[in-house]
């Protein structure tokens, strides 16, 4: 019967540095659940995680807690980068208790990842039977993270003039190109 | 400027030369790209501009499939199309017409910006659409000049370098507490139906 030995974390706050893991560079915060068995003991801890040696944002004078809020620019759909930082890896965005948004932040956040989804940004981080049928399958842009909440129909008069001098529907007809040029290639 | 001399004609006729202008419309408004492409058919973005002046230039543009519409304007856009019959109304959403057609959208934004004049069908007649990037080349010889994008195309976060991440700052800081595999994916339940209740019909 293996005998798992739980230690306590590594680094709990009351007890000094000289249970901290020894790491001269700057402590990295974020901690990890690691498991190493050697014969019949398991021990759980957490230990270090190094974050990416990207440069830290600078922060004003009297920062605010939100960390969109420090910021006087709204985020959009396109801030790509900034977005990933809060999502996991299948697409989905973090809880309010992780982000540390407010709660405004936080729905604004989730409006432009869904706006980013829709938009086609995160081709990697998908399901594989989004929804794309229909009107959806076209380019669409928002100015606002609001805008997905605007839902009034506008009419416009039909136009029977046309010139269609090029064949235009004739793309529709053509064999998919991406299949060609991936076979050549 | 030569207003006498040899030269004074060949000026006359590069002031009003008729410019092939070219555009990519991927990502790019209809209505805002229809807006500018109109002023160009009609000759309103020269100083020389005058209705009976006939000025306006040739414009082509591509990719028409892949032009953009604000948020779910595609569904919410409806043309209506009447012929005063009775049962002839037809309320059709843009997004049916550009699965059908995929020029005809830009075609109508163009034809309603230019305004309603005679003046219309000869400037309509020097728009030249392209569904995807296959110009041909009679059309592809004369073009002079590339428009500027409306808006700028969103890049995917595939299209991001490594280097640009590395690059980009952290705006969230972690605390020190917070445990990596509280970020990992959270498999969703899914929903069983009750098989007790049933749909009434």
């Amino acid at each position: 019967m293996m005998s798992k030995v739980v230690s306590l974390s590594r680094v709990s706050i009351g007890r000094g540095i000289a249970c901290r893991s020894i790491s001269l560079s700057a402590v990295s915060p974020v901690k990890k659940i690691t498991e190493t068995t050697t014969g019949s003991t398991t021990i759980v801890e957490a230990t270090d995680v190094p974050l990416s040696s990207a440069p830290k944002a600078e922060v004003a004078d009297k920062p605010h807690s939100c960390a969109l809020c420090r910021y006087p620019v709204k985020i959009k759909y396109t801030d790509v980068l900034i977005l990933e930082q809060l999502m996991r890896e299948d697409g989905t965005v973090l809880p309010k208790q992780l982000t540390g948004l407010c709660t405004r932040q936080q729905l604004r956040l989730e409006r432009c990842v869904m706006q980013a989804h829709w938009s086609g940004l995160f081709p990697d981080r998908t399901i594989p039977d989004f929804d794309r049928s229909g009107y959806k399958r076209f380019n669409r842009y928002w100015d606002n993270d609001i805008d997905m909440y605007r839902t009034q129909l506008k009419e416009k008069p039909g136009i029977w003039f046309y010139v269609n001098q090029y064949n235009p529907r004739g793309s529709l007809f053509k064999p998919a190109k991406k299949a060609e040029s991936a076979k050549s290639d | 400027m030569a207003t006498s001399g040899r030269f004074a004609r060949v000026q006359q006729w590069l002031q009003f030369h008729r410019q092939w202008h070219v555009v990519d419309a991927t990502h790019q408004d209809v209505y805002k790209l229809g807006q500018k492409v109109a002023d160009n058919l009609s000759g309103r973005a020269k100083p020389i501009y005058h209705p009976e002046t006939d000025c306006g230039d040739h414009v082509v543009i591509y990719n028409c499939a892949d032009v953009a519409m604000k948020a779910f304007d595609w569904k919410h856009v409806r043309y209506l199309f009447n012929k005063e019959y009775p049962q002839s109304k037809n309320h059709i959403p843009a997004y049916e017409i550009h699965e059908y057609d995929p020029c005809r959208v830009m075609f109508m934004a163009t034809y309603s910006a230019l305004g309603n004049s005679l003046l219309r069908r000869t400037h309509i007649m020097r728009l030249h659409l392209f569904a995807d990037d296959d110009i041909p080349e009679r059309i592809r010889s004369n073009l002079g000049k590339q428009m500027e994008l409306i808006q700028p195309v969103p890049r995917k976060s595939t299209e991001y370098t490594a280097e640009e991440r590395a690059n980009f700052p952290r705006l969230v800081q972690r605390s020190e507490r917070h445990l990596l595999d509280w970020e990992k994916p959270v498999e969703m339940p899914t929903y069983v139906r009750d098989p007790r209740i049933k749909k009434k019909k």
